[in-house]
């Protein structure tokens, strides 16, 4: 019997034959229950929990110690510099007081690069000789001059090639693996930009009585004189389109997401006032656990998960300080200095730039799915479990257990938000 | 200066035109070519001359931005000095995984909108890249002729047809002209590293005079591609 407690959980809808079940019983489902296997048509699956706030879910979901959200001071001073140069500090000390070797899971996009730059910036050559960097084809050409001027000259013999992440094969061999994952969860990139890209085709889909008001606020999203709220049926429009096209435009789901996400917000302790406020709160606080638990679950071995997510990998965007960051660092430019693809990320960029001055990198890099490969290659691993429990075991989905767990709470879950 | 008067100073770029050697080789075609920059949201080049060199060229920039390549109907007033007006409709279903840009389908009237340039861009930067943009488009013309030219010498081709245990240790210059990995492949790899023009041209100038001791080699590659290129005058 499936015990009602647990870390962390995850449903796909990607039409795999063992998520069917699913499909077959979609109408004895509760609105509650077909309300959550939706929102994997929106996002290609349903990992989402608070760490701050009202968000039900069909069953019990807490919080990992260790895993809570800081709490907000706004006087939070440290830039996105001063908290990445002293974690790099850290990462000295550790060097240097434990001899620890550590890996870099090098992506080529800016996250990794922002890690990979702290590290040259702020270790020795003697201390750097302890650390390796793990890549691919794919993370060389996403950003070659940065490869060929840095990582291959003083990375030279601790340069390993891989195009399959794992975690537990690294750990076993001797490191320390450091994950980049967290980047997005502190910026608010992904399903923001994702809207923000779609703007203009999203106004199509809206009333046009709201239509001018709404062009004229393509360019406020970071705008303090603008609540998210006037992006109302433009939010609405943008979580009605599902991810695949074989799903229906459906703005009943999306009017029920977005009121979701606002009753969220309404019970968490956290200013958000612009779009991009909105949208970061969304990765920052619901999303944030898929990426913190992503490495760990998804790319190692089960027999590794507690002693990953106990520090056994490095979750370099995860500390208390860039939380914090992220918490104090709305609206001012910071995070995105626009809506538009070559603005986001922007305190990362403009860290990048300061040590390797290339113009092209920073005035025209975009967010790549870089690990597309790595992702098919661990789809059926990902795909096969839907929880993790508190005793840090997973629980495959595929069992008449499962079954019957998931159904039965499926069918009892409510639209309690509404 | 408005808008379109900064967009229109690339027609006086040195990389404008195409030689008229080169004309032998490519005529302006009732399709022309765009690359498409992503993250930029326009089109930063619009060629009429021919799809390979324009993906090949594509490809060496990949290094810089990610892009798509496009056909686009030669009844669409686009052209060069006027690309960065210019973005698909529906971008925002473009798949961008992996930096290597993918060609898609063709652009029609019903397409493509005209926009305006880029908003939140130094108009005069981005003609600048623009222009490297073109250079780099120039010089991927250029040796692709050469490649085929000399393609006699050149066994890069067919290196991955014979098992690498092999291959690898034929270690010879790719083709006569004893030029590191071969004269193509140098050149690539300067565009494909290279920052700005004059960068490029300080190493194109230099794998010349570095290669002065073999000049019988060199002499028919440097011939030509300044044959193609007017490069002397440019």
């Amino acid at each position: 019997m499936i015990k009602d407690d647990f870390y962390y959980s995850y449903i796909a809808y990607y039409l795999l034959p063992h998520q069917r079940f699913i499909l077959a019983n979609y109408d004895k489902l509760s609105d509650g229950g077909k309300f959550h296997i939706n929102v994997c048509r929106l996002l290609g699956n349903n990992m989402l929990q608070p760490r701050m706030g009202e968000w039900s879910l069909p069953w019990n979901v807490k919080v990992m110690p260790g895993y809570e959200m800081p709490k907000y001071d706004p006087n939070f001073k440290k830039t996105f510099s001063d908290v990445t140069d002293e974690f790099a500090q850290q990462i000295k000390y550790l060097i240097n007081t434990k001899g620890l070797q550590f890996m870099v899971f090098y992506s080529g996009g800016i996250d990794s690069t922002v890690c990979l730059t702290a590290l040259l910036k702020n270790l020795s050559a003697r201390e750097l000789a302890n650390i390796h960097v793990n890549l691919s084809m794919d993370s060389i050409i996403e950003n070659p001059t940065f490869f060929k001027n840095h990582i291959e000259k003083k990375f030279a013999n601790r340069i390993h090639n891989s195009d399959i992440v794992d975690y537990s094969k690294a750990i076993h061999t001797g490191y320390v693996p450091i994950t980049l994952d967290q980047g997005d969860t502190l910026f608010g990139t992904e399903l923001g930009t994702g809207m923000y890209a779609k703007y203009n085709e999203l106004i199509n889909y809206i009333s046009e009585g709201s239509r001018k008001q709404l062009i004229d606020l393509h360019d406020k999203v970071i705008s303090l004189d603008t609540h998210y709220s006037k992006y109302e049926e433009l939010i609405i429009a943008y979580f009605s389109i599902p991810k695949s096209g074989e799903y229906k435009f459906n703005p009943d789901f999306g009017k029920k997401f977005y009121r979701k996400v606002v009753k969220n917000i309404e019970t968490s302790n956290v200013p958000i006032h612009t779009l991009h406020d909105f949208f970061w709160w969304t990765i920052f606080n619901i999303k944030y656990m898929f990426c913190a638990f992503r490495a760990p679950l998804h790319y190692g071995d089960e027999k590794d998960i507690e002693y990953s997510l106990k520090g056994g990998i490095v979750n370099w965007f995860g500390t208390e300080d860039y939380q914090k960051w992220s918490m104090a660092n709305n609206n001012n430019g910071e995070k995105i200095s626009g809506p538009s693809h070559l603005q986001y990320k922007w305190a990362a960029r403009k860290y990048i730039y300061e040590f390797d001055k290339d113009d092209w990198y920073f005035n025209y890099k975009m967010k790549i799915g870089s690990l597309r490969n790595i992702f098919v290659r661990n789809y059926a691993k990902m795909e096969s479990n839907f929880a993790l429990g508190t005793d840090f075991k997973l629980i495959p989905i595929e069992t008449p257990e499962a079954h019957e767990f998931l159904l039965e709470k499926l069918q009892n879950y409510k639209l309690d938000w509404l | 200066m408005d808008n379109q008067e900064i967009l229109n100073s690339i027609v006086n770029s040195k990389w404008y035109g195409i030689s008229d050697y080169c004309r032998q080789f490519y005529q302006p075609s009732k399709i022309k070519y765009g690359i498409y920059v992503s993250g930029l949201e326009r089109f930063i080049l619009v060629d009429g001359l021919d799809l390979w060199s324009t993906m090949y060229a594509a490809k060496l920039l990949s290094s810089k931005f990610h892009s798509l390549v496009f056909p686009i109907d030669g009844n669409i007033d686009i052209e060069l000095h006027t690309c960065l007006n210019f973005k698909p409709i529906n971008n925002s279903d473009f798949p961008y995984e992996g930096q290597p840009p993918v060609l898609k389908d063709r652009i029609t009237t019903e397409t493509i909108q005209k926009l305006g340039p880029p908003k939140n861009q130094d108009l005069k930067k981005l003609i600048h890249d623009q222009e490297f943009c073109l250079f780099v488009l120039r010089i991927s013309q250029a040796i692709k002729i050469i490649e085929g030219m000399f393609s006699n010498t050149n066994h890069r081709f067919y290196k991955n047809f014979f098992p690498e245990s092999v291959t690898q240790y034929l270690k010879h210059g790719e083709d006569e002209s004893m030029v590191g990995d071969g004269f193509v492949m140098e050149i690539e790899k300067l565009l494909y590293y290279s920052t700005s023009i004059d960068e490029a041209k300080k190493q194109i100038d230099l794998i010349f005079t570095e290669n002065k001791k073999r000049p019988y080699s060199m002499k028919r590659y440097t011939a030509l591609f300044n044959r193609l290129l007017d490069y002397d005058k440019r």
